[in-house]
């Protein structure tokens, strides 16, 4: 991770209509920082990435990306993995992962090739014939993620991409995600409602407030890279996730 | 057993429909000059297969017409629909006419169109393309703006250019339903241009039908009107058939 800034959210707020998703958000992520964005649901985490992604304007305040106002979609610096996934149910894995790549214009042999590739990583070398309906919820997930790698972008937005999974195969799912990411030196924005998958990944937490969101605080993990699961036992590890819970649970008490 | 039960239920119901006919106008109740007996209307057809191009080659002549027909308004009606549909503007402002313009009875141009591509296969073809094109540009449109939004977002956070989307996202989201108004359409020009030929034409299964109606001749009239049914459900059947093949081949 350097220390140059690669994404800048200023005093970001966002609705659609008449609702309102967020309010004031601001942090910066660093190139190569893995962020995550935790909150209650229905907070505002996946418009925000949506904001960063240029898929949402803000209603006020800025979204800058390696320097420049984000106006729209940046493909070519910018992929998503959707909470929703959005994979495409007439093609096949792997020409869902293509279709990435097809839109970018890449011909159709290295694309194949690339995309097979990207499927590999993700453990699917094995189904890339299979449609989705075909693929249990994980493998969906891995499809969409592996379409997400497949393009050079630098920065990868993920919306809760390990939701279908156990704790047990998202927290080992996740830590072989973070390796791959950090041998490609990705930028990642990742929600999630795990808090230890959170502290297990992420360089810092942002953690949000119930609607409409405001960012409540932002935690450094005090973990070191590369993360191997045996931290998961640090009492550093507990420490955090401790605190987490309670800045998520502090609005249940009600005034004290 | 079950595999036999839709076929066994069409069976009982023509040969109810067959046996009352057979009654009706044996028992005199309807005079024969109404309503042709059915076995007069079976050996009426055996006599005009004796030579077979006596229903091939109007058969052959209304289906050729049909398909010129049925291709023109594809061709024209998917991509305006596929236009108009993935546009919220053009949607709002052309949809809205599309239904409109659908419901005026057509066949009242049918004077214009004989005056200005005279009365030959040309008009007819053109009335029958004008009552195809609607039932797809409506079907096309509706589909595409249809489209699971989920979808849209994804195309376009991936980049995709307008006619990448079109061609990648939206037309193989709204086959199916294309394929369904294609299908009522390639039967509404075949109606059309059937009722055409029997209002003014010089060839083919309604000319047919007109010439039988004007004679008298009332079990050649009715073996035309078996010839002109079972010609609209083949279509249709085998429409049917090869779309859904198709569908799967793609959607597999
Ligand atoms: N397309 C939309 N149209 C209208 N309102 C929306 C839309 N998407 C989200 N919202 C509203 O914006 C607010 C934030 O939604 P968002 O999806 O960002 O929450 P989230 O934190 O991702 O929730 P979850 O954890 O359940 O995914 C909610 O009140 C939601 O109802
Ligand atoms: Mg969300």
């Amino acid at each position: 991770m350097s220390d140059e800034t690669q994404i800048s959210v200023r005093d970001v707020s966002l609705s659609y209509g008449p609702i309102v998703a967020a309010l004031d958000l601001t942090f910066d992520v660093r190139r190569g920082e893995f962020v995550s964005l935790i909150g209650p649901s229905g907070c505002g985490k996946s418009s925000a990435l949506r904001a960063i992604g240029g898929l949402l304007s803000p209603q006020t305040g800025e979204v800058h990306l390696g320097g420049s106002v984000v106006r729209g979609p940046r493909p070519k610096e910018i992929s998503f993995v959707f909470q929703d996934l959005a994979l495409y149910p007439w093609r096949s894995a792997l020409r869902n992962v293509e279709v990435a790549l097809q839109f970018a214009g890449v011909t159709r042999k290295e694309r194949r090739a690339r995309a097979m590739e990207a499927l590999h990583l993700v453990g699917l070398g094995d189904v890339p014939n299979r449609f989705p309906n075909q693929l249990s919820g994980g493998m969906q997930q891995r499809v969409a993620i592996a379409r997400a790698l497949v393009s050079d972008a630098s920065v990868l937005l993920l919306d809760e991409p390990f939701a279908a999974l156990d704790e047990q195969t998202r927290l080992r799912l996740g830590g072989q995600l973070l390796t791959l990411l950090e041998e490609q030196g990705k930028t990642v924005v990742f929600v999630t409602h795990s808090l230890s998958e959170a502290a297990y990944l992420s360089d810092r937490i942002v953690v949000m407030g119930p609607r409409p969101a405001t960012i409540k605080e932002v935690i450094s993990v005090p973990l070191p890279r590369p993360r191997h699961p045996s931290m998961m036992r640090a009492p550093e590890f507990h420490e955090l996730t401790d605190r987490l819970s309670s800045l998520l649970f502090e609005d249940d008490r009600g005034p004290s | 057993m079950t595999r036999w039960r839709r076929p066994l239920t069409y069976l009982v119901v023509a040969a109810v429909v067959l046996a009352a006919w057979q009654l009706l106008t044996s028992s005199g109740l309807v005079k024969p000059l109404l309503l042709a007996p059915p076995d007069l209307v079976w050996a009426a057809l055996g006599h005009l297969w004796q030579q077979p191009a006596n229903i091939l080659g109007p058969i052959s002549v209304t289906l050729r017409e049909t398909a010129v027909a049925f291709a023109a308004a594809a061709a024209i009606a998917t991509p305006i629909g596929l236009v108009v549909g993935s546009s919220a503007l053009l949607r709002r402002a052309y949809e809205p006419v599309l239904t409109t313009v659908s419901a005026v009875p057509l066949v009242v141009l049918y004077p214009v169109l004989a005056a200005t591509l005279g009365v030959g296969s040309s008009s007819k073809v053109a009335l029958g393309a004008l009552y195809a094109f609607f039932p797809v540009a409506i079907a096309t449109t509706r589909a595409a703006a249809n489209v699971d939004n989920r979808l849209v977002i994804a195309a376009e956070a991936m980049g995709a250019t307008r006619a990448q989307y079109i061609r990648s996202v939206v037309l193989p989201a709204t086959l199916s339903p294309l394929v369904v108004g294609m299908r009522v359409a390639m039967a509404l020009a075949l109606v059309t241009i059937i009722a055409a030929e029997f209002i003014s034409g010089a060839d083919g299964v309604g000319y047919e039908l007109g010439t039988a109606s004007q004679g008298l001749d009332t079990p050649s009239l009715f073996a035309w009107v078996v010839i002109a049914c079972t010609l609209t459900i083949g279509v249709n059947v085998i429409f049917t058939l090869t779309t859904n093949a198709v569908l799967k081949g793609i959607h597999r």
